[in-house]
C-alpha cells in the first residue's frame, strides 16, 4: 500500500467520509497516509477542520429562565406522571 | 411516556439544558437570528405534545429538531440533485499526464498564509455567517444541522428525510462549498489566483 494508491482528486473526494468516520480500513488508512505525504491535501483538510470549527462555535445560548421555568411547568403538567 | 415518572421532569430539564443552545444556534442561523428564543420555545411546546401524546422520551431530541426546521419552513425532505456541485478544489493533473489526479500547481494555500485564521476567532463569526448565506439553502440546511447544531449524521438523514448515503453526498458538497466562499469572502484576490 502506498500514497500513490490515492490520487489528491481522490482524496479531495473522500475528506467528509474521513472526518465522519465513514471509510473503510483500508481507506482509512490510505487516507491518513496520503495526506501524511501531500502538504496540499493536508491544507485541505485543515481547512474542512476549521471551518467546521468555526460552524461548532456558533453555539447558541440557554432559553432566559422564565421560559425555561415555563417549559418545566408545562412539560411536568401535561405528560402523564 | 418512558422515563418520565418520577424523574420525568428532571429528565426533560436536562433534555432542554442540553439540546437548546444547538436548537437556538440553528434557528438563529436558518431563521430571523433575532427571533430564536421565539421560535426554540414554540419547539419546545411541540416537544411536549409529542411526549404527551406517546413519543418516547429517547427521541425529543431529534424531534425538537425536526420540528424547529418544520417552523422554519424548511421544504422537507431536502433536494439532493446529482451533479449539483457549485464549488470543486483544484484544479489537477489530467488523466494522460504521468501524475493524473495530483494538483495541478502548489494546491491550496493554508488559511494562515492568507491571514484566515481570524475565522476562526469570535469577533469573526460574521464571515462566517455570510458565507453560510452565501450557499444554496440545501447546504446551509445540511451543515447547520450536522456542524453548528452537532448532530449525528443518522439523526441528521432521519431530520432531513434524507438516506445516509444523500446525507453524506450532501454534506460533503456543503463543506467544501462554504471553505471556498469563506475564502473567496475573506482574501477574494488569492482565492481568484485558485
Amino acid at each position: 500500500m502506498s500514497a500513490l494508491d490515492l490520487t489528491c482528486e481522490r482524496a479531495v473526494d473522500l475528506v467528509t467520509d474521513y472526518m465522519e468516520g465513514e471509510l473503510g480500513e483500508r481507506d482509512q488508512l490510505l487516507y491518513e497516509l496520503h495526506v501524511v505525504l501531500c502538504q496540499p491535501c493536508k491544507v485541505h483538510l485543515d481547512r474542512m477542520r476549521r471551518s467546521i470549527g468555526a460552524l461548532a462555535s456558533l453555539r447558541g445560548g440557554a432559553l432566559p429562565v422564565e421560559r425555561r421555568q415555563s417549559l418545566v411547568a408545562r412539560f411536568t403538567s401535561e405528560t402523564p406522571g | 411516556v418512558d422515563a418520565v415518572t418520577p424523574t420525568g421532569s428532571e429528565a426533560f430539564e436536562r433534555l432542554l439544558d442540553d439540546e437548546t443552545p444547538a436548537l437556538c444556534s440553528v434557528a438563529a442561523l436558518l431563521g430571523p437570528s433575532d427571533e430564536a428564543f421565539d421560535v426554540v420555545e414554540r419547539v419546545w411546546l411541540d416537544v411536549i405534545e409529542e411526549a404527551e401524546r406517546g413519543a418516547p422520551f429517547s427521541a425529543l431530541s431529534v424531534l425538537a429538531m425536526r420540528r424547529l426546521l418544520e417552523r422554519l419552513a424548511t421544504p422537507l425532505p431536502l433536494v439532493v440533485a446529482s451533479g449539483d456541485e457549485r464549488y470543486r478544489p483544484g484544479p489537477f493533473l489530467p488523466d494522460d499526464d504521468r501524475w493524473a489526479g495530483s494538483w495541478e500547481d502548489d494546491g491550496p494555500m493554508p488559511w494562515e498564509r492568507l491571514r484566515m485564521d481570524r475565522v476562526l476567532s469570535e469577533d469573526d463569526r460574521d464571515v462566517v455567517v455570510e458565507a453560510l448565506h452565501c450557499l444554496p439553502a440545501r447546504y446551509r440546511v445540511v451543515v447547520v444541522v450536522r456542524d453548528a447544531g452537532g448532530l449525528p449524521l443518522d439523526d441528521v438523514s432521519w431530520v432531513l428525510g434524507l438516506t445516509r448515503d444523500e446525507t453524506r453526498m450532501l454534506l460533503h458538497r456543503a463543506r467544501t462549498e462554504l471553505v471556498g466562499t469563506i475564502e473567496g469572502l475573506v482574501a477574494p484576490a488569492a482565492s481568484g489566483a485558485r
